[in-house]
């Protein structure tokens, strides 16, 4: 660390978004930057609740900080592969520019309501979203799926190392692509790579257009003393094989969507007793929001530990995520959608505005 | 008595919220100073940092970490 300067940064109020673009739904996360706010690289990573191990690691970070060192003594060298490391994602340039999130200030107020004026990251992304709701807009795959995994593209990185393939999955893009395990990715779209983090900044920036195109992705890899050159293929759609579950920003799209509930998968003994069929949805409401704008689905006679087995006349199995993503992609603000539960062996209907 | 219960319900609640809210309050305050006690840390200050990046040719690591 004395090889760094170290700045803590604790709240998102004035944040600048042109600089700083990361999962907002993350609780910790880092920039390596150069003193002209060129960005070596990232850190940092999310996909549980509650689990970090699968995601970051101290010998990780300490592997991120190294990488950012060598990037630093060759910054001349490599500063036009480091330009894309940052890119005009949101035309807002600071949180503030949202309309939900403009009454805070600048600085957290230590007199008074101190945690109440602390602009959360995840605050963010639920503006973003919600602007894009309120305004009857279809919440883009880039939007939802931020920041999605390699592992949604079958590729799994060793969470001790800066980018070393630990696993393909086969048939996976990344199967196709031709990435082994052990390989260990040097660049991405031209990008040198020092963090699994990295890796999901070049994902999250890799826009597949509307039409039927695949997108591709020009990596490098170190495979014993060798380097090989790869591409990546990503598949229009590709984005949405992401889980949201564990997202703080899910909350309120369980409120949009959802009318507040939070919906849970099923043990294969719970769908046996339930009598489900093998293909037949079964989520458990494992809550239903009682308050405000998040009790829409109890006011309307959903309870908790009752079972969805139908939404929006989707009725296959899917997950949570899939259902969520088709209430906010394939449905507006104000349309009514009908859920149908098993509760005590009946099928029970009922019906609600999405939010 | 349905009714009593729920008014000192919510009485109890409008006192304990206070002061629940002001274990967070203080934590937020204390936050910066417990950080700064590392030596390591400039606490939410990113034009400084930049400026010290500067003088001593350093990397930043800037660190986004809500105190939780």
């Amino acid at each position: 660390m004395d090889k760094f300067v170290c700045v803590r940064i604790v709240q998102a109020n004035a944040m600048d978004l042109t600089q700083f673009q990361f999962d907002f739904d993350q609780t910790f996360a880092v920039f390596f930057l150069n003193a002209d706010k060129t960005i070596y690289g990232r850190y940092g990573t999310r996909s549980s609740h509650a689990e970090t191990t699968q995601d970051i690691s101290l010998e990780g970070l300490r592997k991120a900080m190294e990488g950012a060192l060598d990037l630093h003594r060759g910054f001349s060298r490599v500063k036009p592969a480091l330009a894309a490391k940052k890119q005009p994602l949101m035309k807002q340039k600071q949180p503030e520019d949202f309309a939900a999130l403009a009454s805070f200030k600048p600085q957290i107020n230590y007199q008074e309501k101190t945690a109440q004026s602390c602009m959360h990251c995840h605050q963010v992304r639920d503006a973003e979203i919600r602007e894009l709701r309120e305004k009857k807009l279809a919440i883009p795959d880039e939007v939802l799926f931020a920041y999605p995994k390699p592992d949604v593209l079958g590729l799994k990185l060793n969470v001790l190392e800066v980018s070393t393939v630990e696993e393909v999955a086969a048939d996976s893009a990344a199967a196709k692509a031709g990435f082994q395990a052990g390989d260990k990715i040097v660049s991405l779209a031209g990008q040198p790579i020092i963090s699994i983090a990295d890796v999901q900044w070049v994902l999250h920036t890799s826009i597949t257009p509307t039409t039927d195109k695949p997108t591709r992705i020009p990596a490098e890899v170190r495979r014993g003393e060798e380097l090989a050159s790869l591409t990546l293929t990503l598949q229009p759609g590709w984005r949405k094989g992401s889980d949201l579950s564990w997202r703080t920003s899910a909350w309120d799209l369980r409120r949009m969507g959802f009318g507040g509930m939070f919906l849970g998968d099923l043990t294969a003994e719970e769908r046996t007793k339930a009598g489900l069929k093998e293909n037949q949805l079964g989520l458990l409401a494992k809550h239903v929001g009682e308050y405000g704008e998040h009790a829409v689905a109890l006011r309307a006679g959903v309870r908790k530990g009752d079972i969805v087995i139908g939404f929006d006349g989707i009725e296959k199995a899917t997950s949570e995520s899939a259902l969520l993503a088709h209430a906010v992609q394939a449905r507006k603000r104000g349309e009514t959608v009908t859920v149908k539960v098993l509760r005590d062996g009946k099928e029970l209907e009922f019906k609600f505005a999405l939010q | 008595m349905t009714m009593k219960f729920l008014a000192a319900a919510a009485i109890a609640g409008f006192l304990v919220l206070p002061l629940v809210a002001q274990d967070r309050d203080t934590k937020v305050r204390n936050d910066k100073r417990d950080v700064l006690e590392d030596g390591y840390w400039i606490y939410n200050d990113l034009p400084a940092g930049i400026e010290q990046a500067k003088l001593l040719g350093r990397p930043l690591m800037v660190v986004f970490r809500c105190i939780p």
